[in-house]
């Protein structure tokens, strides 16, 4: 097998592993499918160019979102363009939903977009790419401490916003 | 000694898969335990439906065919004949992220902020060969290019506008490669000139919408003002 096959293959690989939820964890971050799009394609060639300098497959979450959000910041936040609320994504059909479930989705989306970014990334590496407290403090460059406080008000804030939104009785109750 | 049932809650509302000993010998020691962690299983699973928003399909496909290995022009026709597809698979499933979420103060502000999003690489992507996949994409906004203009287009790809989706084209000039982006559904003052860092663009009115062209200011591209607004034709003008 020739060094440009392997590289190839290990390539794919990666893509197979994290490709569906880096596009998700894009999404949240963009508001926007052909954005989030274009950055985790762009993601994708730097990952590309650089993948000879990744040593371990192991570490290539934690590397793909480095790069991602290292990528997201240079051509974002230099110039944020004001994008609205995330509540325009529709929950898909879902039979087995039952209508408040949908609701409570659906609000759930909103209400995550409307979380500071403080509270709301830790939640979605958390969820969406399934990091744990320790792997998000190295991500983010913060404590362990301060994650956990983040996470616990993230989900707080979620609660208390759905209970405002008239989403009660069946809501986790923190105290 | 056990962890109080305060301590549980806030576990659970930081780190509900925490596989810590303490933290599972809890989840069963009495019913408000039981009822706490059921609860928040609950929402854990409400949660997960939330972030997991769906993913295009081909998506991953689409990913792969994104490494210079395999970006021939035979992929980069499959590449956008998915992501045509994909365009009409997501309206269909009804996961319609509004186009249009951006809000730009002014024109000048969201073309500013376009070229600096991604300008610079899409040239770069540009192979200098002609793009073969200039029909499938306009066709999406019921336009097409006259052959003057089409035989120089290098790269042409779907980049989201203010109004919604529109087009990113990387067109070969005598003086280099500039940059041509098609809002289908904005309006513009014919002629414009927008200068920002260090680029110079003129703002189109086209028979459908409009178009602004970017290049350095070497490159005058106020000289294919003509070419471009005469270029992007109606379909309903086809004969």
């Amino acid at each position: 097998m020739s060094n440009d096959t392997r590289r190839l293959d290990r390539f794919n690989a990666l893509a197979q592993a994290y490709g569906m939820d880096l596009y998700r964890y894009a999404l949240w971050l963009c508001a926007n499918d052909a954005l989030a799009k274009d950055l985790v394609q762009e993601t994708w060639l730097r990952a590309w160019k650089a993948l000879d300098r990744l040593n371990s497959d192991a570490a290539g979450k934690s590397w793909l979102i480095t790069i991602l959000r290292r990528e997201f910041a240079r051509t974002f936040e230099r110039k944020v363009p004001k994008f609205t609320d995330v509540d325009t994504v529709e929950v898909p059909e879902d039979s087995e939903l039952e209508p408040g479930d949908r609701l409570e989705i659906q609000l759930l989306r909103r209400n995550i977009q409307k979380l500071p970014t403080r509270y709301r990334e830790p939640l979605l590496l958390q969820v969406v790419m399934g990091y744990s407290c320790d792997e998000i403090a190295q991500q983010l460059a913060i404590s362990k401490s301060a994650v956990m406080t983040q996470l616990f008000r993230a989900r707080e804030q979620l609660t208390k916003r759905l209970q405002q939104d008239g989403v009660t009785g069946n809501v986790h109750e923190l105290v | 000694m056990s962890m109080s049932l305060s301590d549980f809650i806030r576990q659970l509302a930081t780190d509900p898969n925490s596989q810590d000993p303490e933290f599972q010998r809890a989840r069963n020691s009495a019913p408000e335990f039981v009822a706490a962690a059921s609860e928040s299983a609950r929402f854990e699973t409400s949660l997960r439906r939330a972030v997991l928003v769906p993913v295009p399909a081909n998506w991953l496909a689409q990913l792969k065919e994104t490494s210079p290995a395999t970006a021939g022009a035979q992929t980069r026709r499959r590449y956008y004949a998915m992501a045509a597809s994909v365009f009409l698979v997501i309206a269909a499933a009804g996961v319609t992220w509004r186009m249009n979420a951006m809000k730009f103060d002014s024109i000048e502000q969201y073309v500013t902020y376009h070229y600096d999003h991604d300008g610079e690489g899409v040239l770069a992507r540009a192979d200098g060969q002609q793009a073969d996949n200039i029909e499938e994409i306009l066709s999406e906004f019921n336009v097409r290019l006259a052959p003057e203009l089409a035989g120089k287009v290098t790269l042409i790809k779907f980049c989201p506008t203010p109004a919604g989706m529109g087009a990113h084209l990387v067109v070969n000039t005598p003086s280099g490669s500039v940059t041509i982006i098609f809002m289908p559904d904005m309006l513009v003052a014919d002629g414009e000139m927008l200068a920002f860092d260090g680029m110079q663009a003129q703002l189109v009115g086209l028979v459908r919408g409009s178009a602004a062209v970017i290049g350095t200011p070497a490159q005058d591209v106020a000289q294919l003002h003509a070419l471009v607004q005469s270029s992007f034709i109606a379909e309903s003008a086809k004969t």
